[in-house]
């Protein structure tokens, strides 16, 4: 069973993603900010990262950098999900190693997509 | 009787009159008549008589002449053969007039018949020719001769040659009318300097009559303008002998100074003594004069174009102006626009003999005006006298002394435009010469004020165009950066707007997925689904506000507002939502609190706005609302206070900004748009309002609204 690392801060996104991803099979585990999360995913060892660019004590590059940083955590895939990303966002999450892209609005059929091409 | 016999009695000098004539009887002393019978001693006796005589006639240095009552020389001494050049025996027995001429003939036959008549003797200054035919001027004594019986029988002359005489005489005559006319002045002293002699022209120069300088010494003119060495170079000079030749500037008896070119001599004797000292002195004024007129002429044409605009040409102007005509003191002044008043601008003095007053008296004298009218320099040879006619009796004990003053008003007129006038005062009267200096001065000065008026108009014309391009440009560019600012700011809202819409639609979509999912949980996710669908309506709300602040901020619906009530209705709506939140809301009104001219629907929102916030962010303890009017500014205040988390000090500065949520994370989350402080301070600030915050992390925060009070709105 694939395990799926969620970071996000609105309450009601965070728990309609837990709730469509767990019935889906996944395994979940959800935070809302980003105060511990490397220790947090690399005890979680997660198949997946779903974090939202925007988050209280850390952002969600400062996190996808550290992550890439150590080795444990440099070949996870990362989704970076976002309300707004500016280009110069976009290139950096690029270069930090972002798997995949989800801007807001986005829809269950994207949210699952973008799931599957990130691990492949 | 064909013989006359002349006797010349013993006279010494010419001069003395002749008052014994002897007759001599009929013997002659050179004569052709012939006497052949032998003489008898007496008549040797007699001859030798007659030969001494004529001895004594020969030897006389005056021309001694004898005619008988035919005008024929009987007589003819030596000194008459030299003075006329004719021989005794050339003469003797011819008619007088034909050794002289007929006007001799003429004079002698009147003498013989009108004066030797009464008198015994004439004289006088006749002209008589000599052989030659030269004239030779003598005095002549002319005297009768008679017989025993006192009968006239001849005339005897005594001719003395005054022809060298009078022609030094003439000399004489002529050098001094040469020195008394001269147009040089000339003054002679004696060797102590005192003075002996002037002539008119000295007079006329220096103001002193003749009477007046005899007996003084010439320093009575000194003006102590010229150096005691140069005094002392000239006496050595002229004591020693030599000539002394230099300038000297004197005073004459007006009190006006002079120059004269002076060539000093002394005069000396035939022993060489120095006897007189002789002065010529040629009056150099004009000269001078000319040189300072050229020199200002000149100083004054540098300058003016030299000068860097009008205001340094018109000092230049007056100084040379003052200079060229040695003016006493002199004023710029130019007419004003509309009123055609003269204003003075400038004054130059070389002396402080005026006051401001002078040059008042110049403004509203006839020359002024005239000079004003006809466009021509005007001169008054009394300021005063106009003053003590016209002017008020305190100007006119300013001028007590009553000294003359001159003055000379003259235009600069370029183009049938006065540029400026400028007075010139000065003790002496002013000459048509230099008024027609001064009009060629006038053109120049009127052309160089003419050029700098141009050129200070183009100037100004540059600065003001250059100004007004560099005002237009700050207004373009902060038009352009306000604009850039808006559309940033627009932008930024748009996208932040934006922003926080993405969330709630993401959710709307992701939840009516989960209904279909998990029917079940119809309830919960219903419940959410209305949650986020208010979001999205207090978003829309709160964002319209604010766009409808950015267009009207002056579209305020302006009425007496009474805070206390307005605050008590807000208070009271809240009521509820407080009983569900378990916190006590309570309302402190004051009392007497003056009513606020405001628009009451903007007000009735930040007084909301506050309160839902208070509720927002307190779990636990109190809120509590007051209004109160400030002792000392009299401003009009409503508080919000509560016991909620507080404001972390890094979010302060933000507080305002639109869709802030603070930097932390908010559990639990707290509800609202991030707008609502926004609009709290736009809508304050439009009221003319001021927002205090004071919070402390954990204890709670107060909000404070001071509205400014006797609102005037214009």
């Amino acid at each position: 069973m694939e395990r799926i690392f969620i970071l996000e801060a609105e309450r009601n996104l965070r728990n309609a993603i837990t709730i469509l991803l767990e019935h889906a099979g996944y395994q979940i585990i959800v935070v809302s900010n980003g105060q511990n999360a490397q220790e947090q995913i690399q005890s979680f060892a997660p198949d997946i990262i779903l974090c939202d660019s925007t988050l209280p004590y850390k952002s969600g590059l400062d996190i996808l950098r550290s992550l890439r940083e150590s080795t444990k955590t440099a070949e996870i895939p990362f989704i970076l999900m976002s309300t707004h990303l500016s280009s110069d966002q976009l290139q950096l999450a690029k270069e930090l190693g972002a798997n995949g892209f989800l801007i807001k609005p986005f829809t269950e059929e994207e949210l699952f997509q973008k799931l599957k091409s990130s691990q492949t | 009787m064909s013989l006359t016999l002349i006797a010349v009695s013993t006279v010494n000098k010419i001069g003395t009159p002749l008052r014994h004539t002897h007759s001599i009887d009929t013997t002659t002393l050179r004569t052709y008549e012939q006497h052949t019978e032998p003489m008898s001693k007496p008549q040797k006796s007699k001859i030798m008589s007659n030969l001494l005589q004529n001895a004594l006639l020969e030897a006389i240095p005056d021309a001694i002449i004898a005619i008988d009552n035919q005008l024929k020389i009987t007589f003819w001494n030596h000194a008459a053969e030299e003075l006329y050049g004719w021989s005794a025996i050339e003469v003797i027995g011819q008619s007088i007039e034909k050794i002289f001429d007929e006007k001799i003939l003429h004079l002698y036959q009147e003498i013989y018949e009108q004066h030797l008549q009464e008198k015994s003797i004439w004289r006088g200054e006749i002209t008589q020719r000599h052989k030659t035919g030269t004239t030779i001027q003598v005095t002549t004594s002319i005297a009768p001769i008679k017989d025993a019986n006192d009968h006239h029988i001849g005339l005897i002359a005594i001719d003395r040659d005054i022809t060298s005489h009078k022609i030094n005489e003439d000399r004489l005559t002529t050098l001094s009318s040469a020195v008394e006319q001269s147009p040089v002045s000339i003054i002679i002293t004696d060797t102590s300097g005192n003075i002996e002699y002037v002539n008119p022209k000295f007079t006329q120069l220096t103001g002193y009559s003749r009477e007046e300088s005899i007996g003084q010494n010439p320093r009575f003119l000194k003006s102590g303008e010229t150096s005691a060495a140069e005094y002392k170079s000239l006496w050595q000079a002229i004591t020693s002998g030599e000539q002394w030749q230099g300038q000297l500037h004197n005073r004459a008896k007006d009190g006006t100074l002079f120059w004269e070119s002076a060539v000093l001599s002394p005069i000396l004797n035939t022993k060489g003594e120095i006897t007189h000292y002789l002065g010529i002195k040629e009056d150099i004024g004009e000269q001078k004069q000319r040189e300072k007129e050229q020199r200002a002429l000149l100083n004054l044409a540098m300058e003016l174009r030299a000068a860097n605009g009008r205001a340094e040409m018109i000092p230049a102007i007056l100084a040379q102006s003052v200079e060229l005509v040695g003016a006493t003191c002199s004023a710029f002044a130019t007419q004003q626009e509309g009123t055609h008043q003269l204003q003075s601008e400038v004054t130059y003095s070389t002396s402080n003999t005026y006051n401001e007053s002078i040059f008042l008296l110049a403004h509203t004298h006839p020359s002024t005006i005239a000079a004003l009218q006809t466009h021509i320099p005007q001169s008054t040879d009394n300021l005063c006298q106009h003053t003590k006619d016209t002017a008020s009796a305190q100007t006119e004990t300013q001028f007590e002394e009553n000294v003359p003053i001159a003055m000379v008003c003259v235009p600069f007129v370029a183009h049938e435009e006065i540029l400026g006038i400028i007075w010139l005062f000065r003790f002496k009267s002013f000459t048509p010469e230099e008024i027609r200096t001064l009009v060629a001065v006038a053109d120049m000065v009127a052309i160089a004020l003419h050029r700098a008026k141009l050129h200070d108009k183009a100037a100004r014309y540059a600065a003001d165009l250059e100004r007004e391009v560099a005002a237009r440009t700050q207004e373009l560019r902060a038009a352009n950066e306000k604009l850039l600012e808006l559309d940033r700011l627009k932008s930024k809202f748009v996208s932040d707007v934006t922003h926080e819409l993405r969330t709630p639609v993401t959710n709307i979509g992701l939840y009516l997925k989960l209904l279909e999912r998990k029917p079940e949980k119809l309830v919960e996710f219903t419940k959410t689904l209305n949650e986020q669908a208010e979001r999205l309506r207090t978003l829309v709300k709160d964002t319209l506000d604010l766009s409808k602040l950015d267009q009207s901020k002056e579209n305020l619906t302006l009425e007496d507002v009474d805070l206390n009530s307005l605050t008590e209705s807000i208070v009271k709506a809240q009521l509820a939502r407080a009983e569900s939140q378990n916190l006590p809301l309570e309302f402190y009104p004051a009392i007497d609190l003056p009513k606020f001219r405001g628009d009451k629907d903007k007000l009735s929102q930040v007084i909301t706005n506050l309160v839902v916030n208070a509720l927002n962010y307190t779990t636990t303890g109190h809120i509590s609302v007051r209004t109160y009017q400030e002792q000392e500014s009299k401003r009009l205040c409503i508080e919000v206070q509560d016991t909620g988390c507080g404001i972390h000090p890094e979010d302060l500065p933000h507080l305002f900004d639109r869709f802030y949520r603070g930097k932390r994370d908010q559990m639990p989350p707290v509800p609202g748009t991030g707008l609502g402080l926004s609009i709290v301070k736009e809508m304050t600030e439009l009221h003319r309002g001021k927002i205090h915050i004071s919070s402390q992390v954990g204890q709670g925060s107060t909000f404070t609204i001071s509205l400014p009070p006797y609102m005037q709105w214009a």
